[in-house]
């Protein structure tokens, strides 16, 4: 159930199959591979990728703030945190019609309206490649800033709190305290948390699909959307599983990477 | 003069304490003002879909935003899906093909997630206590190829799983679903678990064991001969919290762990957690305050079913107090 589709993919990825063609498919050797690395539009979707995966940083660092604010002594905390996890609860393409189709609407969306009342004059969205690439990614940090919260949560929560104690007791700052104390115990799960969420975020598919589909002249392509519309616009079924198990090693690669000098940065640390 | 001087002193040392009282004001405005600031926008979409559920296309239009205030809602959305309180014992097909599609993802998320707590939680217990060897991968090799699962983006899995369904007569089933959505999740639950499980103290584990348990019985709650099965969960009562916030829902909250700050009589919930689970007499009321060693001491007097155990008595002084610093040293030594 986990290795066929993956062995399975890699036999269709050295093939020419095209769901419409009537020959069926046939072996075709590298020719999908160099294809591939002369495709433009592919290599912009990775460098769209490669500013996504960035902004996870800001997520981060919002989800961090938010999980110490659900961590400080305040009243009624579980509502504050039931509130804050509305967004994870709700599901991608939901989201994309609720936010993207229906508040970013240039006309008569809330959004747009209040951009205007700013004195933006004619507020569009989706129009300009950076801006579009912006809102794609609030909406996506929107979904998904309560997930990295919640795992921030927790780690905050397991914290000793003797430390933290023995820190105030010394006289530290609070601003001293976070960053000497609370951050360095936080980097084991800060790192748990980036690396699922830049994992995810290599995912990120189903908003781009539904609010842009890549554009505007596929300045928000990301990736797995690219593939998807391979897919199911062109039926390029062989080429489009190249793409995607190019695009799998890639990623390995980059994680193992990543993993790597992320853990031995660590445990020097410690 | 001399008044005057007297009159100032006061008032400057009560200056100091105001200042302090002041920022502390400010600091937990600041914290208020910061939580509605991102409570307003968590909600504010949520709060939008729902009131344009009830505008008409005008009110949408005009930008219509409080409702009875600037528009007066309407169900003509809600009518046709046969959800409005007019329309809602009538017999509507729209509604049914609503309800059928919303059952079945019910059904395939809690069957999904049952599925992969249930085996995620084995793999995870066996990864984190055990030590494996398949070919040439250990246990982090193995916990990485678990991993790599996750990274695999869905575009490329989705034609590989038609050949496959159709293959196996899964498709256009419930249970095929059931059985993706499984797989796509396995790897986050096995990942988060693993390292809940690292986290408790192996200690706890070697007393069960010591009490008789094999490695089901220090995985599974105890079932206490009397049959009375005090809780209802189902897994490690030590993965609990995090099994918690993994899926979302509130399991029955027997001791909320450190939830309400200035609970703070107790260092930890853990071992808070669990007392309650093996010593079945215990309960909330009874708990003794104090940190882990006194519950690991009670833990042990009580042995496992809640009854004192004359056999296998340990010097209760060895359940150590399992810190932080002792933890870590452990791992760095495994």
């Amino acid at each position: 159930m986990a290795i066929f589709p993956t062995l399975f993919g890699f036999s269709i990825a050295f093939t020419d199959w095209n769901l419409a063609s009537l020959t069926g498919q046939k072996f075709n050797g590298l020719d999908n591979l160099w294809q591939l690395l002369r495709d433009p539009f592919y290599w912009n979707a990775m460098v769209n990728m490669v500013i996504y995966v960035l902004f996870v940083l800001v997520e981060y660092a919002i989800a961090f703030g938010l999980a110490l604010l659900l961590n400080a002594e305040i009243r009624a905390r579980k509502f504050w945190r039931v509130v804050f996890l509305i967004p994870l609860m709700l599901s991608p393409v939901a989201v994309s019609w609720m936010v993207g189709k229906s508040m970013l609407e240039y006309r008569f969306g809330p959004v747009a309206r209040f951009a205007r009342w700013i004195g933006f004059q004619n507020p569009s969205f989706f129009s300009d490649p950076w801006v579009a690439r912006l809102w794609i990614e609030i909406m996506d940090a929107w979904v998904s800033i309560p997930f990295v919260m919640i795992l921030m949560l927790a780690g905050l929560q397991a914290m000793p709190k003797e430390v933290m104690e023995a820190a105030t007791v010394d006289g530290a700052t609070p601003w001293q305290r976070f960053w000497n104390v609370t951050f360095p115990l936080m980097l084991p799960v800060s790192l748990t948390a980036i690396i699922l969420r830049i994992i995810f975020k290599l995912k990120l598919a189903d908003i781009i699909i539904t609010v842009t589909s890549g554009g505007p002249g596929g300045a928000t392509d990301s990736v797995s959307s690219f593939i998807y519309r391979e897919y199911r616009d062109r039926s390029n079924v062989g080429y489009g599983t190249m793409l995607a198990m190019f695009y799998l090693v890639i990623i390995v690669v980059f994680i193992t990477t990543l993993l790597n000098v992320l853990s031995r940065r660590l445990r020097r640390m410690t | 003069m001399a008044s005057e001087a007297t009159v100032l002193t006061p008032t400057h040392r009560q200056s100091g304490v105001g200042a302090r009282l002041m920022r502390r004001l400010l600091g937990r405005t600041g914290i208020y003002l910061a939580l509605t600031l991102w409570a307003f926008i968590s909600l504010f979409p949520v709060y939008w879909t729902i009131t344009t559920s009830m505008k008409v296309a005008k009110d949408v239009q005009l930008g219509r935003l409080i409702p009875w205030v600037d528009y007066q809602p309407n169900w003509l959305g809600w009518r046709s899906l046969g959800l409005s309180p007019d329309t809602i014992f009538n017999i509507s097909t729209v509604r049914e093909e609503f309800l059928d599609r919303f059952l079945n993802s019910i059904i395939t998320a809690v069957g999904a997630s049952t599925l992969a707590v249930l085996i995620g939680a084995l793999a995870a217990y066996g990864l984190s206590r055990f030590q494996y060897r398949f070919l040439w991968m250990k246990n982090q090799d193995l916990s990485f190829f678990f991993l790599s699962q996750l990274i695999l983006p869905p575009v490329v899995l989705a034609l590989p799983f038609l050949v496959l369904y159709r293959e196996l007569a899964l498709l256009d089933s419930t249970i095929g679903l059931i059985l993706l959505y499984t797989l796509t999740v396995l790897p986050i639950v096995i990942w988060i678990m693993k390292d809940q499980f690292d986290t408790i103290p192996i200690e706890l584990d070697e007393a069960a064991q010591v009490d008789g348990l094999g490695p089901w019985g220090t995985f599974f709650p105890h079932y206490r001969p009397d049959g009375a099965a005090r809780h209802g969960r189902g897994l490690h009562p030590l993965a609990d919290p995090v099994l918690e916030r993994v899926l979302l829902c509130r399991a029955a909250h027997r001791r909320g762990r450190q939830d309400v700050a200035g609970d703070g009589g107790e260092p930890d919930g853990l071992a808070g957690h669990q007392l309650v689970e093996h010593g079945g007499a215990l309960d909330r009321s009874h708990r003794p305050p104090g940190g882990r060693r006194r519950a690991a001491r009670a833990l042990h007097h009580q042995g496992s079913d809640g009854r004192q155990r004359q056999g296998v008595r340990r010097d209760p002084d060895r359940v150590k107090s399992v810190r932080w610093t002792d933890l870590s040293a452990e791992r760095r030594r495994a």
